[in-house]
């Protein structure tokens, strides 16, 4: 059990000292709609998109889970929340 | 108490005591080690400040060009191109970031080739890789240092800017906007600098409304002797020194507003440049400019509108409208030798010309999952006489969206499960004006060119 907490926390102080990436941005814009959403989870659920980024229907343990809890958005429209920010901070823009 | 009863409860504490040293000592070697791990990860994501992502893209194109009406014998045109972009970004602080693409484009095996090839010509600088002409070599088509001054809602940036593919490329493949720049106004890679000014904290939630200003100045370089201004020729052969750069700026307007309870998106962009006194002809259809005698200058204005609509109605497509205009004017000539010293004006058409284009592109999205979502695409585009559109970086072969006419397009963007993703479309496109070597738009045209491709395309 401990191990599990401690590895949780390498995973997650990992993502975050990739400063203010998108993972954070990711976050926020989840939480804006999906209140409920643990970060712990939020995290995991970009864990699975990133293990399988041409996977279209959500399979992963963690985005699948995400998508139950919240009623707001469907798989969908999480991956397209996540092709957004990954847009906002890719430099498409200048001054972004 | 008998003795024996405090040996066992000794001996009891002295077991339970080593037994727990055993264990703190076994957690603590755990703990150590997970921190020995954590602090390896932490030192390699630190080590590693790159992001390296990017895409490629294959597409085959089957092209009929009729020249004019009823044409017996058009020209029938197979091609088999690719491009390769290699983004490297690193995200220094939370204000400081730089981008960067290294591209590739180029066509299969190519043998023989007829013509010059863009990447010789004089505003190379302008082209990148995006016009499928340089061979399988890398070239920069990004590279800018973005940088947000602390305390202030104010970005800087500086390099080789994202001003091509701009909106509504992204439509096509379910992508996010893909350039600053909206397509109608300008679709060439410029160099520059410039700022960006957030005005979000002044608006109510959900709103952003962003300024721009961009300076992209044209250059002129003296490769022969650098601390030197380059020269080129007055009408009666003497020497004429060139400024160093040409004012180039660009103005633009950024607005978005999102969660709205009809569309889950709006976008506005107003996007205003204005090149002044070109020493080179907008058209660029001559190089080696320091040997030729001339007394040519061009201007151009072109301003724009954008509108973009995600999700209207809550419905699964997607709307862009965007607008035009341009205005150019140009005065003086070229002058060619036609015997020894004997030269005369080329005959570049003079004064004011304006013209416009409207692109409208809608994207519906089927709601079948089972389908993973496929996207069916819609485009019109229509420009008058004296339309000017600075692109070579068009996504499909011939660069309609350029020219003086109009415009069909339909397709169909099929993401697969593990695969690349695919379109499949059809263009047809008819030329009602074509531009004469002088820069004149000549009378009439009725070419009519019609394209079927298939893309395979894939982001990673």
């Amino acid at each position: 059990m401990l191990k599990k907490m401690l590895f949780s926390f390498i995973v997650i102080f990992s993502y975050s000292v990739f400063a203010d990436s998108y993972i954070s941005v990711f976050q926020k814009e989840v939480n804006d709609v999906c209140a409920k959403a643990s970060s712990i989870l939020i995290k995991k659920s970009v864990l699975d998109i990133l293990k399988s980024p041409t996977d279209k229907s959500c399979k992963g343990p963690f985005i699948s889970n995400l998508v139950d809890q919240c009623d707001a958005i469907d798989c969908q429209g999480l991956l397209r929340l996540f092709s957004q920010v990954k847009g906002i901070t890719s430099g498409n823009i200048v001054g972004r | 108490m008998s003795k024996n009863y405090f040996i066992k409860i000794f001996s009891l504490g002295l077991i339970f005591s080593l037994y727990s040293e055993a264990s703190t000592s076994q957690m603590q070697s755990e703990i150590n080690d997970i921190n020995d791990r954590l602090l390896n990860l932490e030192l390699r994501s630190l080590a590693r400040r790159l992001d390296l992502g990017g895409r490629f893209h294959v597409r085959y194109t089957n092209l009929k060009n009729e020249e004019y009406e009823n044409d017996t014998n058009p020209d029938k045109v197979q091609n088999f191109r690719m491009k390769l972009d290699l983004n490297l970004n690193a995200n220094l602080n939370s204000n400081l970031n730089f981008y960067s693409t290294l591209s590739m484009a180029k066509s299969f095996n190519e043998s023989i080739r007829e013509g010059t090839p863009l990447s010789q010509a004089a505003w190379r600088d302008y082209i990148g890789t995006v016009s499928y002409e340089q061979g399988p070599a890398l070239w920069v088509n990004r590279a800018y240092i973005d940088y947000k001054i602390p305390s202030t809602d104010l970005s800087f940036f500086i390099g080789r800017l994202p001003t091509i593919e701009g909106p509504p490329q992204h439509f096509y493949e379910q992508r996010e906007r893909l350039g600053t720049y909206p397509l109608l106004s300008y679709n060439m890679i410029l160099d520059g600098l410039g700022f960006d000014y957030n005005t979000s904290k002044y608006l109510p939630k959900d709103h952003e409304l962003r300024i721009r200003y961009l300076y992209t100045p044209t250059g002129f370089v003296n490769r022969a002797s650098k601390n030197k201004q380059a020269r080129t020729l007055n009408p009666d052969g003497s020497s004429r020194k060139l400024d160093s750069y040409d004012n180039f700026s660009t103005v633009m307007i950024d607005y978005k507003l999102k969660k709205l309870s009809w569309m889950e998106e709006f976008t506005f962009i107003y996007h205003y440049f204005y090149v002044a006194n070109q020493k080179v002809n907008l058209l660029g259809f001559f190089d080696g400019y320091s040997s030729l005698r001339n007394d040519f200058q061009a201007s151009s204005r072109v301003q724009s509108f954008y509108f973009e609509f995600k999700r209207l109605f809550n419905l699964p497509f997607d709307l862009a409208i965007a607008h035009a205009m341009n205005r150019e004017k140009a005065k003086g000539d070229l002058y060619y030798e036609v015997a020894t010293n004997v030269f005369s004006p080329a005959g570049i058409a003079n004064g004011r010309t304006s013209g416009h284009g409207t692109l409208i592109s809608l994207a519906y999205h089927l709601p079948f999952e089972f389908m993973l979502n496929p996207s069916f695409g819609l485009e019109y585009f229509r420009s008058s006489k004296d339309y000017l559109m600075r692109d070579f970086a068009s996504d499909d072969l011939t660069g309609f969206k350029a020219q003086m006419g109009r415009y069909y397009h339909v397709y169909w963007f099929q993401p697969t499960p593990q695969g690349p993703n695919l379109r499949l479309g059809y263009i047809q496109h008819q030329r009602h004006y074509n531009f004469a070597a002088s820069g004149a738009v000549s009378a009439g045209s009725q070419q009519r060119i019609r394209e079927y491709y298939v893309g395979l395309s894939l982001d990673f």
